[in-house]
């Protein structure tokens, strides 16, 4: 036979390629300059992310307030987006929640409950949701929005906020997808006493869809997909909310809900929730004498990695450092200036460029190309 | 146009190995190569004998069941999945590491599509969450990066070598 079989044509090689996971991906870019040269191809990345993206979605988590991380469900480092520190925008939209890889967008102050609407970045596509007819003048509201895999989403609208007393029966606000509509249905506490106030303005997680709501003394679980259920976990012990607010974290990381806070004496701990209500401590973390990270915040969990903390400053000014638990070692997330593009990491370059082009198309300006990072 | 065209029986194939073989219009229709010389004029379906020189008479009737069973389970009831599971299984089974490629290649010459996504599916799978070391050998590969180089992209992307065990 004359064609050697060793000799696999670019585009058949890249027709296996297409199919195996990104993180495998990526350790075959070791393979060869020839693998190399396949997968950076502009239109290898196209082929690899219009049919990648469907088998699994992005993720979204919220490093800072303004500051969003983007990853891929199971594989794949993650994106920092990151807002102009000099440029303020006419925003015309703000980002107030995320789930699957879509985005809850709010056209005017969220906590209010008037007018959202739902972005697919990678489609442009919007959902406006309409007007719930339940909403309360002067109300205040925590807002939680959870998409599944299979397209249906919920917001939830609860009442929120300090003024807003602890009661055995919330009135929660729910739009559901399938039925394009708002429905007002009663939420039971069981454990009154052991929530607090919802604190207004803070979005809760979704996580493997429900939602979990940091309350001022305990977290409330959601299933906004299930009618009434409601859970109460308490916070783990020797933290607080005020601690996990001001310079900690809430999030998920490898497949579980995880708390970080960083205690008086600035020693940082990780815990992870096992069962749905034990807080199990994964990490003690004292930095090196020398480093910056008492003046830290942790801002997001590594989604894959169990030894990587992303931390920041106040304002951010330093940048975003990642400190691996395990080597002790900070890292800092290369400067946010120009597009720094990473060989390698194509297919969220791609998915990245998909997501702020479609932000800015749509207005919403305050996620920037040129004042992003990524890595 | 009153005139039925005459019922087409076969298309005769000649691998490069052995002897003639006659498919159905509708198993040779999927095979893009063969499809374009169906469709050049010179074409004669009674007499013309395709040649394909660069398919083995392995390959060509390895493909030829694939496509014969799928058409065929495509057309019974939703509950054949698992047979179909089991016969992709068992066509596999008997492929050794070349001769999965050598067939990929005569797929990629004869341009089916069906076989073509079954077998680059088959070798992902095949390779995934394998090593670097395991690639470059399935592939016959050549390192051509210095070492340095390759330290530099394993380095960059030390997220995705996490955990990963080189033999």
């Amino acid at each position: 036979m004359a064609t050697d079989i060793n000799c696999l044509s670019e585009a058949l090689l890249q027709e296996i390629l297409v199919r195996i996971p990104f993180r495998f991906l990526v350790q075959c870019e070791c393979v060869s300059k020839g693998f190399m040269h396949a997968i950076s191809s502009l239109s290898f990345r196209t082929m690899f992310f219009s049919r990648q993206q469907s088998s699994f979605g992005a993720l979204f988590h919220f490093v800072a307030s303004d500051v969003i991380m983007l990853s891929f469900h199971l594989e794949g480092p993650p994106i920092l987006l990151l807002p102009s520190p000099k440029k303020r925008y006419a925003v015309s939209g703000e980002v107030c929640g995320s789930s699957c890889g879509m985005i809850l967008f709010c056209d005017c102050m969220y906590s209010l409950g008037r007018t959202y609407h739902i972005y697919n970045p990678l489609n442009k596509k919007r959902i406006n949701i309409p007007v719930s007819p339940y909403l309360v003048r002067l109300g205040c509201y925590a807002v939680g929005f959870v998409h599944t895999t299979d397209g249906r989403f919920r917001v939830v609208l609860i009442e929120a906020g300090l003024r807003t007393p602890p009661r055995q029966s919330y009135k929660v606000q729910r739009f559901i997808s399938e039925q394009r509509r708002w429905e007002w249905i009663p939420l039971l506490v069981v454990d009154l006493n052991d929530l607090g106030y919802l604190p207004q303005g803070l979005f809760p997680k979704a996580f493997e869809g429900k939602l979990y709501f940091m309350g001022s003394s305990s977290i409330l679980e959601y299933d906004p997909f299930v009618n009434s259920y409601c859970n109460v976990i308490p916070y783990p012990e020797g933290t607080d909310y005020f601690r996990v607010q001001s310079r900690g974290h809430f999030g998920h990381s490898c497949g579980s809900l995880r708390m970080a806070d960083i205690d008086p004496d600035g020693i940082a701990r990780v815990w992870e929730l096992q069962h749905g209500q034990i807080w199990q401590l994964l990490h003690t973390v004292v930095f090196p004498d020398d480093s910056a990270a008492s003046l830290m915040y942790i801002g997001c969990f590594h989604p894959y990695s169990d030894n990587i903390l992303y931390m920041h400053d106040f304002d951010e000014s330093e940048g975003i450092m990642m400190y691996n638990t395990n080597t002790m070692e900070f890292t800092e997330v290369p400067a946010n200036t120009g597009r720094r593009v990473y060989r390698g990491h194509i297919v969220l370059c791609s998915l990245f460029s998909c997501f702020l082009r479609a932000i800015v198309d749509s207005g919403f300006e305050h996620l920037k190309a040129n004042n992003s990072i990524l890595f | 146009m009153a005139k039925t065209p005459e019922p087409k029986r076969t298309i005769s194939l000649k691998p490069c190995d052995g002897d003639v073989i006659e498919v159905s219009p509708m198993i040779a229709k999927q095979m893009q190569t063969i499809q374009s010389f169906i469709e050049d004029d010179s074409f004669i379906a009674t007499t013309t004998i395709i040649p394909l020189p660069n398919v083995t008479a392995f390959q060509l009737s390895k493909i030829i069941d694939y496509l014969n069973y799928h058409s065929n389970s495509k057309a019974v009831a939703d509950n054949v999945k698992e047979s179909t599971k089991k016969f992709d299984e068992e066509f596999l089974k008997e492929l050794e590491h070349d001769k999965l490629k050598e067939l990929l290649h005569a797929a990629n010459y004869l341009n089916v599509k069906e076989v073509l996504d079954f077998l680059c599916q088959a070798v992902a799978d095949l390779i995934q969450d394998k090593s670097v070391k395991f690639v470059r050998k399935f592939f016959g590969v050549v390192n051509d990066y210095s070492v340095e180089e390759e330290e530099d992209i394993r380095r960059t992307h030390a997220w995705a070598f996490e955990g990963v065990e080189e033999d």
